[in-house]
């Protein structure tokens, strides 16, 4: 009996598990607070080959409380850095693979696109609005977690067809999400919520989430997917207790349903490729390059016309943009395009310079065409992994 | 009773408001969750959902209480959207 068999008999024993399917498995975690910690945890405990780690956020001592994988020796360390050491102590048979970042900016749609399943274990709407278009467009299925003091859901979306996240995004919620931003899209200053919330409820929710991942990854071979189905949401309360789980409508008119396919890579990375370039090698030098946000190009300055050019996210851009450095005034308004051509200021401006990850994938627009080009450097498969 | 009002049971996420009502249903989930939050005083910042627990079926904001969403005497909850991570 070898080491591999010693670690997952008790796995065997259950008749429908597949550990050798769980083991070529490619599942990203976004997120690694409170629910994250018990996903990966998981995730690394049952030994999913291939763990991809993505936050932007450090530890903090007040997150010792809920975060099984963080230590006070951690704090000011990356989240994602720390939790894919310890999963990679926990299980060393798995390779994991930690993104210090912005899940929208600086993840590339090819890294979701290499994934068999996505797990969003987020802390706000507007994080999980992103996710769920990155995942629609890539075609991915995902799972949504998320909790309150003593409330939890998980659901599952399908990267393809039916209701997405976004279906249900009422009026008021629009509201709320848009007051993170102001003067013309720039980032608000956000006050920094505290929410009241505690291990047991995040290790119940990441209990469900991964329970879902092993299903769904199952369910890739011949096994009937039990557990949620798309589009279903899996809502609990723990004071008092109640459990249902609940059919997702979709909204015909979600915005969000714009799955990206046929993607085709190109042997092009970011700081070589261009618009130019791009709209060349799609045969459409007449036609457009959709980024998919929505680039900040200049900053003017409305009191002494000073003109800087920026050229990155515009999301990514705080309020500390309007201040003029020529006249010392709050008065800049910034402009921002989600397209290039080859006839404007940036046709011959680098994608990496304009804040492209790797593995980034345009829209080339032509005359009634759309084309997906996906550029090189988006394989975290290669070289780099831990374990 | 009309077919164009319905009455139903509603109830909080947490059991602390529980009410029968009698609305027209032309109404959305919406108006629903506006008209509860404020009768109810319930937590404002929220985010809530309308889900009809007899047809374990989630509504969206904009859909109207109508007979194929809402039967007479279905029982409907107001639900917190649970939107943290835990840090």
């Amino acid at each position: 009996m070898n080491s591999e068999e010693d670690r997952y008999t008790r796995h065997r024993l259950i008749d429908w598990w597949d550990q050798e399917r769980l083991h070529h498995a490619r599942v990203m975690v976004v997120g690694a607070g409170a629910i994250g910690n018990e996903v990966i945890k998981n995730l690394a405990l049952i030994g999913v080959g291939h763990l991809v780690i993505v936050d932007s956020d450090t530890v903090e001592l007040s997150n010792l409380t809920r975060s099984v994988l963080f230590r006070a020796a951690d704090h000011g360390r990356a989240k994602a850095e720390v939790a894919a050491e310890r999963a990679a102590e926990i299980n060393p048979d798995i390779r994991v693979r930690s993104l210090v970042g912005d899940l929208e900016f600086d993840v590339g749609l090819g890294v979701y696109r290499d994934m068999d399943v996505v797990i969003g274990c987020l802390d706000s709407v507007q994080a999980r609005l992103a996710l769920n278009r990155l995942c629609r467009r890539a075609g991915v299925p995902w799972l949504n977690g998320g909790i309150e003091a003593t409330i939890a859901e998980v659901s599952l979306f399908d990267g393809r067809s039916g209701a997405c996240y976004e279906c249900a995004m009422s009026a008021a919620m629009w509201e709320e999400r848009n007051r993170r931003f102001a003067c013309g899209g720039l980032r608000a200053e956000e006050a920094d919520q505290k929410m009241p919330t505690t291990a047991v409820v995040a290790s119940i929710v990441a209990g469900y989430l991964v329970n879902e991942a092993l299903l769904l990854l199952h369910a890739a071979g011949s096994l009937q997917k039990e557990g949620l189905a798309f589009s279903q949401k899996l809502y609990l309360t723990l004071k008092p207790y109640h459990f249902g789980v609940y059919d997702l409508p979709e909204n015909s008119e979600c915005l969000a349903h714009d799955t990206w396919e046929p993607i085709e890579g190109i042997e092009q990375s970011k700081e070589i490729a261009t618009p130019r370039l791009l709209l060349d090698l799609a045969g459409e030098s007449g036609g457009a390059v959709e980024l998919g946000f929505d680039l900040l190009t200049q900053m003017r300055c409305v009191e002494c016309g000073a003109v800087e050019t920026v050229l990155k996210p515009l999301e990514r851009c705080g309020m500390e943009w309007t201040f003029c450095p020529d006249c010392k005034t709050r008065s800049r308004q910034p402009e921002a395009v989600n397209w290039l051509d080859a006839a404007g200021p940036y046709a011959d401006v680098s994608l990496a310079r304009m804040g492209l990850p790797n593995g980034a994938v345009v829209s080339i627009q032509g005359e009634g065409t759309r084309r997906f080009l996906q550029l090189s450097g988006g394989d975290l498969f290669g070289e780099g992994w831990k374990g | 009773m009309s077919g164009e009002r319905v009455v139903f049971y509603l109830q909080t996420a947490d059991k602390t408001r529980k009410a029968e009502i009698v609305l027209p249903r032309t109404m959305t989930a919406q108006d629903l969750i506006r008209a509860s939050t404020k009768r109810w005083k319930m937590l404002f910042g929220s985010n809530y959902v309308v889900t009809n627990l007899s047809l374990n079926r989630q509504l969206l904001p904009f859909e109207m209480l109508t007979e194929e969403r809402v039967r007479d005497h279905d029982t409907l909850m107001i639900q917190p959207l649970a939107t943290h991570g835990g840090e």
